[in-house]
């Protein structure tokens, strides 16, 4: 019954995948070289091309082109590289669209974490962040540590949603407490802001969040086979219960450093991996790296836009993302059967 | 549960495990397969004793096919059938090439291949899921030289006509490369047809195992299925057997 | 084989993390600017800033309300949300809360000089933007008559008007004394606010329960800290009989009347016998230049319902 086949199809060499690398790389560039030549402070890009070639540049364009503005844009790519990748690996992870780093009670963690810091004590950037830091990998840790006992992912989903409602309690009863200030410093924490970026703290952030992520773009495997289901994936050689440590582990302490420095963004680690997964497909090789490349893009570019677009003011990054993410998110349902969503 | 068993599964051999409702079968396949520890005894796939924490030594030893698969994401089917040698990296991409060219030739899915999962029926899913499981099988058979695969109902959810081209592949599989294979079946009928030998298992008797001819008698299957069965000689094949409930 | 590495590495991780949390809390991970390399400490001749024209931006709503009263607002050239008076000063740039402050945002408006109430941030900013080379100045900013004081000396040393400042001080102390002679009337009272979506009533801690002391009214929320929700239930057994409302609070809800009719304060005596004020939001909530205006205003208002 054998049929003699002339092989009428053939391997995809994977070009497609690698162009599509490449073009969102080179978007990235050009999104940064961009978020770092406009802003609301007014520097001509002609000082900008004669500085690079060796003219002197006056003392501020130069402080705010380098330590107010460059900082901000890396953060932006770091933050959203983490975000991009968390979420997809949590999607695939829970095998659920609608995933995102948040989910297992990493954001509201943060977040009580940052209740806290502000209103028990003063609320400096580094205490907010410690204890944002805190909060986030101890919801994690609790949420896995409840739902680890069910044999598939639906415990540990259900504990982090348990986890979510009992934080947003515990934050309300810190509210009550808060005074005005307090409230409002809350409310902006909550929304997102990379103004919090300099030197010194990209020196441990931004290898920590390549680091990790090359970590977890090494799991595309794992996560592949976790697509088939939880049962395929045991077959296909992968321990379930170390995996699902391992990936969850490994989104925390990506995430984690994030939130803490930025407070809450919402939406990319949602909309990101849904949009990439549209381009090119679902397979975690190309989906993981692409999610990173295109998180950075969306974060440096709401960050832009949050900066010039109501200059001298600027709108938290955590409004731009939801304001353009939400109507995203919303097209991307309507596609309805034709899109990466099952 | 599974009831006190002793079995040895040979190369080359589809072993039907047949029987009522809550008999056990699929526990019995989850135990070989290592998701369900084993209270008393041990399982050898080969000269290995399955270990359930040992998940890549299992893939290395044997494959499954499930029943059906739901695809969270969409991929394209050559990325679902190129997983069947996830559980060997070390493997050369041409390697890898050649047992999907294999795969997708016995399957005859040459059209579909860089289509959509989600784009296609349910048997050609579920040939799919075959086609990825004989490439890990083909990778075991070449690494180690014997391979165990096991089907949980893989036809449950198929046509005839599908469920024939299935089981045909399937046996091919098993008798070409030499493969020691264990199948949960509820058709009888398709037992008798493809398995070599049998496995019955029953909730008040205890389990009896050996040939088809020699399982397949209608005292046996009346005892355990608690209903009148005819057992024929099939009219078109020569060696087949024909198995008609009576109700 | 391949596989250790990973399982090494994660666990590695978790060590790590708390290192990582050590860092984030040391103080001594203090914002360090990255050296401006040599050639760019030297002015290009073009970019010289003229010394001539002072450029102040305003931060903090007293503080604008000073620099107005001092007489020195053509130096302004941008002010923060809440710099609410007087009207005109609503017509400059903005550059958002004063205590969330984009630190390129104000440099854009290239100011000569930063005016800044004392709580303004995020922590850091203002040193940031001294680093930036703009001169920055944090006023005293406490609901206390001494810091007021002291926020109009501040800011008249800044903006050259040292003269001005004692007139000013002396208008204002004689504005309050006059104004705390009426007489009080002791009714109870509360200052309230809409913010999203619900309705939340000033105590103790708050600028508006000082106004509203001052004002010689009984602020019934004194037993609660900070600003709290409030619910029919609660203003049935607090009973106010006059109630202060922003008017930022009655633009956003459509009109006094729409206020009167909110089902949380409608049973009140305040609304039942038509005592509710309106204030400004800087008066209402804030300690500055018109805080004499503020309880003259209300004294005067309520004198004739003074409880003998």
């Amino acid at each position: 019954m054998s049929p003699s086949h002339s092989k009428a199809w053939r391997f995809p060499d994977r070009r497609m995948e690698w162009s599509g690398l490449t073009w969102l790389s080179a978007c990235l560039l050009i999104a940064v070289v961009w978020a770092s030549i406009s802003g609301a402070y007014d520097i001509r890009v002609l000082d900008i091309a004669s500085w690079i070639l060796g003219a002197p540049m006056d003392v501020v364009s130069a402080n705010v082109m380098l330590n107010i503005r460059l900082p901000r844009v890396v953060l932006g790519v770091v933050a959203g590289a983490a975000l991009g990748v968390s979420g997809a690996v949590m999607q695939s992870l829970f095998r659920n669209p609608l995933a995102e780093p948040g989910l297992v009670g990493l954001s509201a963690g943060a977040s009580l974490g940052a209740v806290m810091a502000i209103v028990m004590t003063g609320g400096g950037a580094f205490l907010i962040g410690g204890f944002a830091f805190i909060g986030a990998l101890g919801a994690t840790l609790l949420a896995y540590y409840l739902g680890r006992s069910s044999h598939n992912s639906a415990g540990l989903l259900l504990a982090g949603i348990a986890i979510n409602v009992v934080v947003g309690s515990a934050m309300g009863l810190m509210i009550i407490q808060a005074n005005d200030a307090q409230l409002r410093d809350l409310t902006f924490w909550n929304m997102g802001s990379l103004a919090a970026s300099d030197w010194s703290l990209l020196l441990w952030l931004a290898p920590w969040t390549v680091m990790l992520g090359c970590l977890l773009v090494t799991q595309w495997r794992e996560l592949n086979a976790l697509l088939l289901g939880e049962r395929e994936a045991f077959h296909l050689g992968f321990h379930l219960r170390r995996l699902r440590w391992r990936l969850i582990v490994l989104v925390a302490l990506i995430v984690a450093p994030v939130v803490a420095v930025t407070g809450g963004i919402g939406f990319v680690g949602l909309v990101v991996p849904h949009l990439v997964r549209l381009w090119r497909g679902a397979d975690h090789r190309w989906v993981l790296p692409s999610s990173a490349i295109a998180g950075a893009l969306a974060l440096t570019l709401a960050d832009w836009l949050g900066r010039t677009i109501m200059a001298p003011t600027e709108l938290p990054i955590g409004l731009v993302t939801s304001l353009i993410g939400g109507p995203f998110f919303i097209w991307l349902l309507l596609r309805g059967k034709r899109s990466s969503l099952s | 549960m599974v009831p006190p068993l002793s079995l040895t599964l040979e190369p080359g051999e589809l072993m039907g495990v047949l029987g009522p409702n809550g008999a056990g079968k699929s526990s019995l396949l989850s135990t070989c397969t290592g998701e369900l520890p084993v209270a008393t005894g041990t399982i050898h796939l080969g000269k290995q004793v399955v270990n359930p924490n040992d998940a890549q030594q299992l893939a290395r030893s044997r494959a499954v096919l499930p029943q059906q698969s739901h695809l969270a994401f969409n991929l394209s089917v050559l990325d679902i059938i190129q997983m069947g040698a996830y559980a060997f990296p070390e493997c050369s991409q041409d390697q890898v090439n050649q047992w999907c060219d294999r795969a997708v030739a016995a399957v005859e899915l040459h059209t579909h291949v860089n289509r959509p999962y989600q784009a296609l029926s349910g048997g050609e899913q579920q040939r799919v899921q075959f086609a990825r499981v004989m490439v890990q099988t083909l990778a075991i058979q070449q690494a180690c030289g014997h391979a165990f695969l096991f089907l949980d109902e893989p036809t449950a959810s198929l046509d005839s006509r599908h469920q024939s081209l299935l089981m045909r592949v399937v046996k091919r599989l098993v008798t070409e490369e030499s493969v020691a294979a264990m199948i949960v079946l509820h058709d009888l009928n398709m037992a008798a047809r493809w398995c070599d030998k049998m496995v019955l298992l029953s909730p008040d008797h205890p389990p009896q195992h050996g040939t088809v001819s020699e399982i397949l008698t209608k005292e046996t299957l009346e005892s355990v299925f608690r209903m009148a069965m005819h057992v024929l000689p099939h009219p078109m094949r020569p060696d087949g057997w024909l198995i008609l409930p009576n109700e | 084989m391949a596989m250790w590495w990973k399982s090494v590495w994660w666990k590695s991780m978790i060590i790590a993390a708390p290192v990582i949390l050590a860092i984030m809390l040391s103080p001594s991970a203090v914002a360090q600017d990255a050296p401006i390399p040599d050639r760019m400490m030297r002015l290009s001749a073009g970019a010289q800033q003229t010394v001539g024209t002072p450029r102040v931006v305003s931060l903090g709503g007293s503080v604008t309300e000073i620099i107005y009263a001092l007489g020195a607002e053509r130096q302004l050239v941008g002010v923060d949300q809440s710099s609410l008076y007087p009207l005109q000063a609503q017509q400059l740039p903005s550059v958002g809360y004063y205590r969330r402050l984009p630190v390129e945002g104000v440099a854009s408006l290239r100011p000569t000089l930063v005016i800044a109430s004392e709580h303004a941030g995020p922590s850091g900013v203002m040193e940031k933007l001294a680093s930036l080379g703009v001169p920055t100045l944090k006023v005293s900013d406490q609901p206390t008559v001494e810091s007021l004081h002291q926020r109009i000396r501040s800011v008249a040393a800044a903006v050259s008007r040292e003269n001005q400042a004692e007139v000013l001080i002396q208008q204002f102390d004689d504005a309050l004394s006059r104004a705390r002679e009426l007489p009080a009337s002791g009714l109870r009272a509360m200052t309230v606010v809409m913010r999203g979506g619900k309705w939340l009533g000033a105590g103790h801690g708050t600028v508006a329960d000082v106004v509203l002391r001052e004002a010689g009214l009984n602020n019934v929320m004194s037993d609660q800290a900070s600003y709290q929700p409030l619910t029919p239930e609660s203003l049935s057994v607090m009973a106010p009989e006059v109630i202060i409302v922003t008017s930022g609070t009655v633009q956003a809800m459509g009109g006094l009347r729409a206020v009167k009719a909110s089902p949380v304060l409608r049973a009140t005596p305040a609304v039942q016998q038509g005592r509710v004020m309106v204030l400004d939001d800087l008066l209402a909530q804030g300690f500055g230049l018109r805080l004499p205006e503020a309880v003259r205003d209300i004294r005067q208002e309520l004198a004739h319902v003074a409880k003998p």
